[in-house]
């Protein structure tokens, strides 16, 4: 059950209706069935796998806190760490390492059909985040499995995020306050705000840039200008998932982390993934970045953090070396930046102009198909072929032009300033239409970090 | 008729700017109203007509962007 269905909005309806009614101590169970009903609809046999990792990371849990010496909290934490990269070696990577490993060998690999769980990646490391945190000592483990499992399974973070901490997430589910009458609104604006942003700009942008990446012979103006509408198009894809995830979470009387915050407006690469996923920026700051030694060990060994941070993050991304390659891109400027102790201020075209570049290889099905489209990109250009690739017709195009105007608006409705009441009728009216345009049309685009 | 129903949705539409603008403008949450109403009765026209999704689309973000003329100093609606 995707977040831009109609299924969803009922879905979302029924569950904040029957979550006010319900008492409170009956709330965790009620949410508790209805993430696993929401997950179940993805597909049933999968949910088995997520109540897998439920009831291996709290088991893990309640070892580590009972174990009396650090060497068996170690061992506890390590079969946690083993089963959830397992899991995610199994579903995730397992076609990508066997064809590497047969690539090596001169041979080729014919990939087996694996089912990749939806939101596999984000909430194994929300579990492992909790299971560290229990290990550290900074978490007591929590002793009831209904609680823990709805922590995991949380519906409007479970597919997509933003990954959640324990010590944030679980005090909220556990008191089930009632939600307030600012906490709608703020709900609301934000479901309004990430609505737009999925079916306003990511839409519309989706079909112009499926177009240049799928063409034989592309060339370098229409490139550049799918980069940049590609660009936008993830950024208002996740962000507004996000915002939605959020606004759900609102309507429940519970608060979400900020995703994003505007981050093409980062003036240097660093303060990009500060706004950029800021849930997984700061899982791998806080579990791999500051573990590695962080930025209290000399400069080169922050170095060799951000490339490992930055690789691994690729890596999670997805099982392609377009991934790696991308996450390394990152990493690089990243580590450029602390050698020639780059601070924040100007700067801001520079980082915007390489975030773009590096969403073309983040696109490519291939490192091939990137290597073409950058060949063309830095090609004496034809517009005119260009501008027929694009097929992008007048009306489109001011469409597109005018959805992006309305980005600082979104940014000030999610957060929660006040605006006309004949601007959210406007903003719905849109959502409206675009939904309509998109049933007609017969296109569902997926939300692209479910892949992930 | 079939003359008068489009030139009253261009009408209304075109209302809908004007007093939107001049609401924003202005920071007048009545002639933001007024707009509201425009293009409200605006939308029914053109549903009406059957004009196209896409361009129902481009005159509400049109819309959008005159409700934020002015903005940046400060004025709300």
């Amino acid at each position: 059950m995707s977040f831009d269905t109609p299924g969803y909005v009922l879905f979302l309806c029924a569950a904040v209706l029957l979550y006010r009614v319900c008492p409170r101590r009956f709330r965790w169970a009620l949410l508790l069935a209805a993430s696993l009903f929401f997950y179940a609809c993805w597909s049933p046999p999968l949910t088995l796998v997520i109540l897998g990792v439920v009831g291996l990371t709290y088991g893990c849990g309640l070892g580590i806190e009972k174990a009396r010496d650090r060497k068996r909290k170690k061992v506890w934490l390590f079969m946690a760490a083993a089963g959830c990269a397992g899991l995610l070696i199994w579903f995730k990577y397992f076609n990508f390492l066997a064809s590497a490993l047969y690539g090596m060998f001169g041979s080729t690999w014919t990939p087996w059909s694996i089912l990749l769980p939806v939101g596999c990646s984000f909430y194994t490391f929300q579990a492992l985040s909790y299971v560290i945190d229990v290990y550290r000592g900074r978490l007591p483990a929590v002793r009831h499995p209904g609680h823990y499992a709805l922590y995991i399974c949380f519906f409007p973070q479970l597919v997509a995020g933003p990954i959640e901490r324990a010590d944030a997430l679980l005090p909220q589910l556990t008191a089930a306050q009632n939600p307030t009458r600012p906490d709608t609104v703020r709900g609301l604006k934000l479901l309004l705000s990430g609505y737009f942003r999925k079916l306003v700009i990511a839409d519309l942008a989706a079909p112009v840039v499926n177009r240049v990446f799928a063409a034989a012979n592309p060339e370098g103006s229409a490139v550049l200008l799918a980069a940049i509408l590609f660009s936008f198009q993830i950024y208002c894809d996740f962000a507004g998932y996000s915002e939605i995830a959020q606004g759900s979470a609102y309507l429940l009387g519970i608060r979400l982390r900020r995703n994003f915050d505007r981050p093409y407006l980062a003036s240097t690469m660093r303060a990009f993934w500060r706004r950029w996923h800021m849930s997984l920026t700061a899982w791998f700051t806080d579990y791999v970045y500051i573990p590695l030694g962080g930025s209290r060990q000399g400069k080169g060994r922050q170095v060799a953090a951000t490339l490992v941070v930055f690789l691994l993050s690729g890596l999670w991304h997805g099982a392609n070396w377009t991934f790696v390659l991308w996450g390394l891109w990152h990493g690089l400027l990243c580590a450029g930046e602390i050698l020639l102790n780059r601070k924040e201020g100007k700067g801001w075209f520079v980082t915007a102009v390489l975030a773009l570049l590096s969403w073309v290889m983040f696109r490519a099905q291939s490192v091939g198909q990137a290597m073409t489209l950058y060949s063309a990109l830095f090609s004496p250009w034809n517009v005119p072929a260009g501008l027929a690739l694009l097929q992008l017709d007048g009306a489109d195009a001011v469409c597109l032009a005018a959805a992006l105007m309305q980005l600082p608006l979104l940014h000030r409705l999610s957060q929660n300033e006040k605006t006309n009441d004949m601007v959210y009728f406007v903003l719905a009216v849109c959502v409206l239409i675009a939904w309509f345009l998109r049933a007609a049309g017969g296109g569902a685009g997926a939300f692209i970090y479910f892949q992930f | 008729m079939m003359i008068i129903l489009p030139v009253c949705v261009a009408l209304l539409f075109l209302a809908a700017l004007v007093f939107t603008a001049f609401g924003s403008l202005r920071a007048s949450s009545q002639l933001g109203y007024a707009g509201g109403a425009c293009f409200m009765l605006a939308l029914i026209g053109a549903l009406v007509l059957g004009i196209e999704g896409k361009y129902l689309l481009l005159a509400a973000l049109v819309l959008l962007c005159a409700a934020q003329i002015r903005r940046r100093s400060g004025h709300e609606l």
